[in-house]
């Protein structure tokens, strides 16, 4: 057992948590809680994967992805987000 | 990195006993704190797992601007009032699609703990081509060599996403009035001083995590990071310079239109979409990466922002 095998494991048990949360809240605010939690975890096992090599440095293209992918999900956690406040308001508004 | 040791099995297991709380806890605004706590927990997983760039990453943009976000939809979600659940929400078969979402998580973790315990342990090609390539990249650290250089055509669309996200938000988010950065207001001594105290420190930390990204951790979208948290301490304590609506196109486009133009330019100099000589590289991957650290700034406050409005009228006293 290496420690990137054991953070590997750690991301699979992440994405599970994050998919059954997404799909099964109620709330909005959660679900999307949920799918960021699903994108760390595929995050982690991605970088797990370029660590499974013993060498001095970690494959810096995987680092590139995820880097890249940690900007794109707080880009499309910030649409969601708005898109939920604004059905929030919108359904306060016809029920007034 | 050599065998498991105590620190590696406390980060594995803390990580998705937080993850589970997130999702478990009823009350949204724990489940947001609690999922802030995992993001820096993450981060140190990205220190144990040799990434440095991504843990710099992941403090600033993973857990800071997300918290954010969070934090400020909430405000504008109160949470449903006790027993007001929507008729037709108690129809819908929640049990069913609870137990099959259980299922589906279950197989789902099954097939990537397959994936990781069975992956060959030999290295790619492309990390033995960016390492021998690495001396023509202009800058010393691998990850920014692929960034900026290699790879420069994602990161380019990536500031495009980035650039699509903030009018989107500001679209859906801000219909009543355009809400101006300088609105929201903290009041009280204490942010007063803690801005004036942290803000020219944060401004050097962006600088220097731009400039070192060269050669070591760091680098712009890192450094973004810490600006826009520099300019929302700055908004909330009431001592941001106010942006003219107007200028605002510019400071959120500036670096993609910077970007572009490099990239174009580097056809009619280098004969190909960024394709860099060797020699001048640092200079023209330094020149991107000042405007983006502008603009990424500018965008990422904009994305806290815009999402809901201050001055929300149902919102009495």
């Amino acid at each position: 057992m290496t420690p990137a095998l054991l953070y590997g494991l750690s991301g699979a048990l992440l994405v599970a948590i994050g998919l059954a949360g997404a799909i099964a809240s109620r709330s909005l605010v959660r679900r999307i809680l949920g799918f960021n939690l699903l994108g760390s975890g595929a995050f982690i096992i991605i970088i797990a994967f370029a660590r499974r090599v013993a060498g001095p440095v970690p494959d810096p293209v995987s680092h590139a992805l995820v880097l890249t992918g940690i900007v794109v999900t707080v880009s499309a956690t910030a649409v969601a987000l708005a898109l939920a406040v604004r059905l929030h308001d919108d359904e306060d508004g016809r029920d007034e | 990195m050599n065998g498991v040791g105590f620190v590696d099995m406390l980060l594995a297991a803390a990580v998705p006993a937080l993850a589970a709380a997130v999702m478990l806890y009823r009350d949204l605004f724990r489940a947001t704190v609690v999922f802030i706590v995992l993001g820096l927990t993450i981060a140190l997983v990205w220190v144990r797992l040799d990434a440095p760039d991504i843990a710099l990453a992941e403090a600033a943009v993973g857990a800071g601007i997300t918290g954010a976000l969070f934090m400020r939809a909430l405000g504008a979600i109160p949470g449903p009032p006790r027993g007001a659940i929507a008729v037709d929400r108690v129809s819908f078969p929640w049990l069913a699609v609870r137990g099959a979402a259980v299922v589906l998580a279950a197989v789902a973790a099954l097939l990537l703990a397959w994936a990781v315990l069975t992956v060959p342990s030999s290295e790619p090609v492309v990390t033995r081509l960016v390492r021998d390539a690495a001396p023509e990249s202009g800058v010393g650290n691998p990850v920014t060599a692929v960034l900026l250089n290699f790879r420069g055509y994602d990161t380019l669309l990536e500031v495009g996403v980035l650039l699509l996200a903030a009018l989107g938000v500001s679209t859906i988010g801000a219909d009543r009035h355009a809400a101006s950065l300088g609105g929201t207001r903290v009041r009280g001594p204490v942010i007063l001083a803690f801005a004036h105290f942290m803000l020219p420190g944060l401004a050097v930390v962006a600088a220097y995590l731009l400039w070192i990204g060269a050669d070591q951790p760091g680098g712009a979208f890192q450094g973004a990071a810490v600006l826009a948290g520099a300019w929302l301490l700055s908004a909330f304590a009431g001592v941001a310079a106010d942006v003219p609506a107007r200028r605002m196109p510019v400071l959120l486009a500036g670096g993609f239109l910077l970007f572009l133009l490099v990239a174009a330019g580097m056809i009619a100099i280098n004969g190909g979409l960024l394709r860099f000589a060797p020699a001048t590289a640092k200079w023209w991957l330094l020149l991107i990466e000042s405007g983006l650290l502008i603009s990424c700034a500018a965008i990422l406050a904009t994305l806290v922002f815009r999402l809901t409005d201050d001055e929300r009228p149902e919102a009495g006293p």
